[in-house]
């Protein structure tokens, strides 16, 4: 019931740029093509949407894509502080580069640089990105890439077993 | 055989020497800081259901727990930064130390003349005199220490002088008012029996105390080295030997002031009354004694608060000396003035 | 006298306004010298070191409840002298609680590089001894790889009485080997050199 108001809201703002929707429980999802995200963002965040949840990214080594999602929500528009839209966009995995929302947001400017040491992602037009948790050798290895191999459990089998080293 | 003995003797308790040097001087002054900080950490640990300082001489108990405290720091590396001022960083502990030991030798123990170190007159605007220099160089060491902590805690404790200091003067000259004299003896003969100004003008004895809580950072006013807010205040960057010195320096500013108190307030000597022929033991040692004893007793309360109360915030603390502290040490001051009129004393 | 000059030809002349306190280490050295060689207060020197471990707790994980709990009236590890404390620069014994990841692997060396010696450190929990649950993270190092560490305590986390039970440990150890007193003598510690971490932790922080 709730939802349906913020979903109504989010979709009259991105009317014309969306490309698909996914709903989940209290979320809304707009697929959103990477040139046209700037524009997206700035239709919500003058529909009320005035601040970035969380900025997080899914690799999909498969079909070549990392997925960025930025959630955003509102604390000065109480009706549409019930529910979370979602702005998914699709990168391509081998050149990952998008511009950067924290110019529209601010909040989401740390979590961007989150997004760029853990999956390698470029926000062009960031002001400041440095990597933010990781020491900097690692964090041009992406540790959250699919392809990053880290040592496994193994079963004991009995007599003395060394882990393996990952190669 | 004996005149060299007596001649020694004499040495030894030439006053203007022993007064500073041994009792109640420096020696006095750390074996009782000794004490002190134990009985605190012992104290603290009774309030909290907890047994404190024990392993370390399970029959004393504990007792010698800052002895191996005092050993460990005199052996650690001193470090001293190459950031800071080197020499007025090793310099400020130190004259600290010397100067809150000085005003002992404006006290007198005994009533006796041969045992003054100086005529004493005016012997209370001297100690009280005295008893003011040394925040000038805890305010050097943070400085010299080139570290925003310290420097916040010497900013601190700047402002927290603004606080106390006329207090501490004005509720200590409201015992000055009755007697009609700033002589610490003549204050002393007046308190005869239990005519103590401690009960005759509880107002000024109340502030006077607060002020020396607040002097030297006493635990309601633990604010120049509050540990959450600036990591050790003035003392971030001191480490060894100094860092004890700069810790014992700011513990004997306490007792000295509480011996101050003790002759201005809480009768001094006064169970004893030491005739003019006395000798060295009865003329003396035991008035000293007495005078000891009661100063322990008073640091030993200010100890017990460290257990039993919080810590103000700075602002709060200057308010309270400002609004609360001032007025009533004035009071006190009022009531003095008023003995000193009706010639009660 | 030949020191004082060569420090003087290092240093250049003393500074203008400047009062020039001489040469702190070699007299350093020769009270060293003076009260451990000649006098042999050595004994004296580890009795003090052992019973007055004043820890900074270094809490990056779960086991600070645990060290909070060793310190508060149940247990009171008060009695064996040692009490917590926040600076580094006034402490001898640094307690490692918990994960030790690689940014803060810097801030850990950085602690103890603070901390005065003879110095000790203490690691607390599975994480600081190999890595616990995170074991094959890519994001941490182990403790004794940054810091050399006198005792471990197992467990996730440990019991407050491990705790404690380190604290003796490490009295036992300083007083029956002779560490403190060894180290003041010679300046540093022969049979636990600080390790040197294998990669660069600290190049976030410099640049």
């Amino acid at each position: 019931m709730s939802l349906d108001a913020v979903r109504s809201r989010a979709e009259e703002a991105l009317r014309g740029v969306y490309t698909g929707v996914e709903e989940g429980k209290g979320f809304v999802a707009f697929r959103v093509p990477a040139e046209r995200v700037v524009e997206a963002a700035e239709a919500l965040k003058s529909a009320g949407f005035d601040h970035v949840k969380s900025v997080t990214a899914v690799d999909r080594p498969k079909e070549g894509v990392i997925e960025v999602t930025y959630h955003v929500s509102s604390y000065s528009d109480p009706e549409l502080a019930r529910g979370i839209v979602g702005i998914t966009v699709s990168l391509p995995r081998d050149n990952p580069r998008m511009p950067s929302l924290s110019r529209i947001w601010v909040s989401a400017e740390f979590q961007e640089r989150e997004v760029f040491e853990f999956f390698g992602v470029v926000f062009e037009g960031h002001p400041d990105l440095r990597p933010i948790l990781l020491i900097p050798p690692l964090a041009e290895k992406h540790p959250l890439r699919k392809d990053f191999i880290v040592k496994e459990e193994q079963v004991y089998k009995g007599g003395i077993t060394k882990l393996e080293q990952p190669p | 055989m004996a005149g060299v003995v007596d001649t020694i003797i004499s040495w030894i308790f030439w006053p203007p020497l022993f007064q500073l040097v041994i009792a109640p001087g420096l020696v006095a002054a750390l074996a009782i800081v000794i004490f002190i900080l134990w009985f605190e950490r012992k104290t603290a640990a009774r309030v909290q259901m907890r047994v404190g300082p024990y392993n370390v001489s399970p029959r004393l108990g504990g007792a010698l727990q800052l002895i191996a405290d005092l050993i460990r720091y005199s052996f650690q590396e001193p470090i001293i930064p190459k950031t800071v001022d080197t020499a007025a960083f090793i310099l400020a502990p130190l004259a600290m130390l010397v100067i809150s030991v000085v005003p002992t030798a404006a006290i007198p123990v005994s009533p006796l003349p041969w045992t003054w170190p100086i005529p004493m007159e005016h012997s209370l605007l001297v100690a009280l005199a005295l008893t003011t220099l040394s925040p000038v160089f805890l305010v050097a060491a943070g400085w010299a220490s080139n570290n925003k902590f310290s420097v916040i805690g010497s900013t601190r404790e700047a402002f927290m002088v603004t606080a106390y200091e006329l207090v501490f003067i004005i509720s200590l000259l409201a015992v000055a008012a009755p007697v009609h004299s700033y002589n610490l003896v003549e204050i002393v003969e007046a308190q005869a029996g239990w005519r103590m100004f401690a009960i005759l003008n509880p107002l000024a004895f109340l502030a006077a105390f607060i002020a020396i809580l607040m002097s030297t950072s006493g635990f309601p006013f633990e604010i120049p080295e509050s540990e959450h807010e600036v990591v050790a205040g003035p003392f971030t960057e001191y480490s060894g030997l100094l860092y004890g010195i700069d810790m014992g320096a700011a513990y004997i500013k306490r007792y000295v002031m509480s011996v101050l108190l003790t002759i201005a307030f809480l009768g001094g000597w006064k169970p004893l009354d030491p005739q003019p022929g006395a000798g060295l033991l009865a003329g003396y040692i035991a008035p000293l004694v007495v005078v000891l004893v009661k100063a322990t007793i008073v640091m030993a309360v200010m100890s017990f608060f460290r257990a039993v109360y919080g810590r103000y915030r700075l602002d709060q603390a200057v308010d309270l000396a400002w609004r609360v502290i001032l007025p009533m040490a004035l009071a006190g001051y009022a009531l003095g003035l008023i003995y000193g009129y009706l010639g009660v004393i | 006298m030949s020191t004082l000059r060569s420090r003087e030809a290092r240093a250049g002349p003393p500074e203008e306004g400047r009062l020039y306190v001489g040469n702190l280490d070699a007299a350093a050295r020769r009270a060293r010298e003076l009260l451990l060689g000649k006098m042999k207060l050595g004994k004296l020197v580890d009795w003090g070191t052992a019973f007055s471990l004043w820890p900074v707790h270094f809490t990056t994980s779960c086991c600070g409840c645990e060290f909070a709990a060793t310190w508060s009236p149940r247990f009171d590890a008060e009695r064996y002298g040692a009490l917590p404390w926040l600076s580094p620069r006034q402490t001898n014994l640094i307690v490692i609680e918990g994960t030790v990841t690689k940014k803060m692997g810097c801030a850990l060396r950085l602690v103890w590089e603070q901390m005065p010696h003879p110095k000790f450190a203490i690691a607390m929990g599975a994480c600081a001894l190999d890595g616990g649950i995170f074991y094959n993270s890519y994001n941490i190092v182990r403790p004794w790889e940054v810091v050399p560490v006198d005792v471990f305590i197992p467990g996730c986390p440990p019991r407050p009485e491990a705790l404690a039970r380190a604290i003796v440990e490490l009295q036992r150890l300083i007083r029956e080997k002779g560490v403190a007193s060894k180290w003041i003598e010679e300046g540093e510690r022969e049979d636990k050199p600080a390790p040197i971490p294998k990669e660069d932790l600290c190049s976030w922080w410099r640049g």
